[in-house]
């Protein structure tokens, strides 16, 4: 499976990504072993997706950042609730996401929102 | 037949550099040379631009730019011939220039080091196996310094470890064999790790089909390059399997430090040139943020023992590297000012003079290294440097590990690179013959979290190189199976890992690179080389040992906590051609004076090359042995997990 996630990594557009990783996750299905590796590889499915949303709405460049760099980005943008949707559909921690709200809010130089945390 | 000399560095990279020249000559005419990237560094080490232009190489080019032009008739191709990738790359531009082709070129391919089967084919199948001139160019040890002899096998971590592809084994053998034939059998081989088992054997056999094969020539002559060297002590083998948490650790010395921050290659390092000072348009206040000028130009520095501040400075912990240029800038200073009161006579002013290039030259390098020293400070005052750091020490001194993890935690969340976080778990893994499955499985959640999935790839290529690993998994607790992991709770005892007392401005131990903690690798030398003082250390006014123990003797209890396969040959020739040998020495060779070569498969960090120079020094204080150090490469933490990180990424938007 990881050789179809390396394949997948050369694919140009997210729907052929997403296909090669289902081929993945179909081979972990039923190994006992490797749950953690097939959650991740759904995991990354579902932020594929997700990710191509964003796209749309907000302008490029959502493709291929990890969960927490599109929290990051999505916040600095100043789309909070996008942000929050993304912690709870990953089960990101409370911990993780607030110092990303505070490294997000500095960058973004805004301080009246980093006063009312 | 005159004895072997004792091992003198600079006469393998003449041979090296005649080796190269000669082919070289060997076609006739101009010709443009296209060098493989990886080569350049060392070839430089070796020749100097002009030197190649004499012999008649026209412009220089990199394999991976794909750009050699038609200018001249011949074409000469500098490469490795290892990877099947660079033979495709080669086998590309010779039919891209052969397509181009108004001129009707001659080609000529020089393997470095050799020619293999593979690389064969590769051309055959592209139809160019038969247009080329292909020779080989025995590059082996390329001398980095005068105790330090290096393949410059960049990749052989990740062959040998993840891909356990054991090429650079053979060439180690090979290298290690001209050593052997130029100077004499290593009289013991002793070593530790299972790769170096490998390497001890090939070498054993390669012998005896030289000696095979000669005696079938009806050479009898010759014998004698093959008897025990009267000049080598001993070959000791550390793989790096063995001891990887040291290459983990942030290295604490000059040189290391400036590898971390910097990177060295073949003794060079690429500094922003805004730091040193060579392009003067760069506002000083953006000095040190590569950020913030990107584009600053790179200046290329040379670093080496040539310089003999760099000498002093380049193996002392950083902590004291300050006071060392602070000593050095009052001596020049006082120099310089008791100029005015000697110019009275002509004699002293004349002495005074002939001094003068030297102390520019020591201030010019006096202010470099000034400036590169006010860089790292700044680099290891950062709260990304310290923190890491931080919980290095704690693992290292035997600190329960989850008590590390909120800041590991912690520094994820505050994205700090990648490579840093890895460097950190795999220390804690390795150290602790694993992690426990449920905090493993955390922290690789919380690493494709923040730093993307296609790091999927490198948690399980970190995997397979046994750097990340659950505990009691397959394996085994390390009651299990004892030599397959490293018992560290053990060694550390037994070999004395961490010292607390220690003493960074005046070492009394090797524990002073790391600022406590003695490299295992380092250790395993001195348990061989260095029993007493060892001995001593470890059970301080307890009973003496045997005086003349050999190979592992006294350690071998704590040698068998550490994984790998320990092992111990002693090599020696015939019985006549020994006694030859004695007649010829005048019998009764004292051990001063003798080699030890000590190989590291797998490469090195220049922090325990400091640690080992610090043992050949208090060695030689004992009238002893020298100590040659030799290894496929030098590497640092970066490099080792930067092995495993897949770099590609999902998207490419970025």
């Amino acid at each position: 499976s990881n050789l179809l996630i390396s394949e997948a990594l050369n694919q140009l557009d997210t729907n052929s990504r997403i296909e090669k990783l289902k081929l993945a996750a179909k081979l972990l299905q039923d190994s006992r072993d490797h749950t953690l590796q097939f959650k991740a590889i759904d995991e990354t499915q579902r932020l594929l997706k997700m990710q191509d949303a964003f796209e749309k709405d907000l302008g490029p460049g959502f493709a291929g950042l990890s969960i927490n760099e599109t929290m990051f980005k999505l916040i600095k943008l100043g789309n909070m609730k996008r942000a929050q949707k993304v912690q709870s559909e990953f089960k990101v921690t409370e911990k993780t996401y607030w110092w990303i709200r505070l490294r997000a809010l500095v960058v973004k130089r805004d301080w009246n929102e980093l006063e009312e945390i | 037949m005159a004895p072997h000399a004792s091992l003198n560095t600079s006469d393998i990279s003449e041979k090296a550099r005649r080796d190269l020249l000669q082919l070289l000559e060997g076609v006739r005419g101009k010709k443009n040379l296209v060098l493989e990237k990886a080569l350049a560094g060392p070839l430089n080490l070796l020749v100097k631009f002009s030197t190649l232009q004499e012999y008649g190489v026209d412009k220089p080019f990199f394999l991976e730019n794909d750009n050699v032009d038609s200018s001249q008739r011949n074409i000469v191709f500098l490469v490795r011939g290892e990877k099947a990738k660079t033979v495709m790359a080669v086998a590309n531009q010779i039919k891209r220039l052969r397509n181009k082709g108004q001129i009707d070129h001659e080609f000529s391919i020089f393997w470095v080091p050799r020619r293999t089967m593979v690389s064969d084919q590769i051309l055959e199948e592209a139809g160019v196996l038969g247009e080329a001139n292909v020779t080989e160019c025995p590059l082996y040890f390329i001398p980095l310094a005068e105790d330090l002899l290096s393949l410059e096998l960049d990749d052989c971590l990740s062959d040998l470890y993840l891909r356990k592809d054991p090429t650079s084994v053979y060439l180690s053998a090979k290298a290690l064999m001209l050593l052997q034939q130029k100077h004499g059998v290593f009289p013991r081989i002793i070593g530790k790790g299972d790769n170096a088992k490998r390497l001890a054997d090939l070498l054993i056999r390669m012998r005896t089909e030289l000696t095979a094969s000669e005696s079938s020539n009806g050479g009898g002559t010759s014998f004698l390059g093959l008897t025990p060297s009267s000049s080598i002590d001993s070959l000791i083998i550390i793989d790096r399997e063995v001891d990887f948490p040291t290459v983990l650790l942030t290295q604490l010395t000059y040189e290391g430090l400036i590898d971390e921050v910097f990177g060295i290659q073949a003794n060079q390092t690429e500094v922003d040139s805004s730091i040193v000072g060579a392009a003067p348009q760069q506002p000083s206040q953006n000095a040190g943020s590569a950020s913030v000028a990107p584009q600053a130009l790179k200046r290329k520095i040379a670093i080496d023992s040539k310089d003999t501040l760099y000498n002093t400075l380049s193996d002392s912990n950083f902590a004291i590297v300050g006071n060392l240029l602070n000593k050095v800038a009052r001596r020049l200073q006082s120099s310089y000012e008791s100029r005015q009161i000697a110019s009275k006579s002509t004699a002293e002013l004349r002495e005074f003079v002939a001094k003068l290039p030297g102390y520019q030259a020591e201030q010019a390098s006096l202010k470099l290294h000034t400036s590169l020293a006010e860089e790292i400070i700044k680099h290891t005052r950062s709260e990304l440097f310290t923190r890491p750091l931080e919980v290095q020490q704690n693992i290292m001194s035997g600190a329960d590990p989850t008590t590390q993890h909120d800041t590991i935690e912690e520094l994820i969340d505050r994205a700090i690179p990648l490579s840093t976080i890895l460097r950190l778990l795999c220390l804690e893994s390795c150290t602790n013959a694993g992690m426990r499955a449920k905090d493993l499985e955390n922290f690789k959640r919380a690493v494709l979290h923040g730093y993307g999935q296609q790091h999927l790839l490198t948690l399980s290529s970190l995997e397979k190189m046994g750097l990340l690993t659950t505990r009691s998994s397959g394996l085994g607790g390390a009651a299990a199976k004892p030599g397959s992991v490293t018992n560290y709770t053990s060694v550390r005892r037994s070999l004395r890992l961490w010292d607390d007392e220690v003493n960074e401005a005046d070492p009394n131990d090797i524990s002073y690179v790391f600022s406590g903690y003695a490299s295992l690798s380092v250790r395993l030398v001195q348990s061989i080389v260095q029993k007493h003082y060892l001995a001593a250390l470890v059970r301080p006014a307890g009973q003496q040992a045997a005086a003349a123990a050999q190979g592992w003797r006294l350690f071998e209890d704590a040698a068998k906590n550490i994984r790998g396969a320990t092992f111990d040959e002693t090599q020696t020739g015939e019985e006549k051609a020994v006694k030859a040998r004695q007649m010829l020495n005048g019998a009764g060779h004292a051990d001063s004076g003798k080699t030890v070569v000590v190989f590291f498969l797998g490469g090195v960090c220049r922090a325990e090359i400091a640690a080992l120079r610090f043992v050949a020094k208090k060695l030689a204080e004992g009238g002893g042995k020298r100590l040659l150090i030799c290894t496929t490469a030098i590497v640092k933490g970066d490099g080792v997990v930067g092995a495993a990180i897949e770099t590609g990424r999902f998207g490419t938007g970025v």
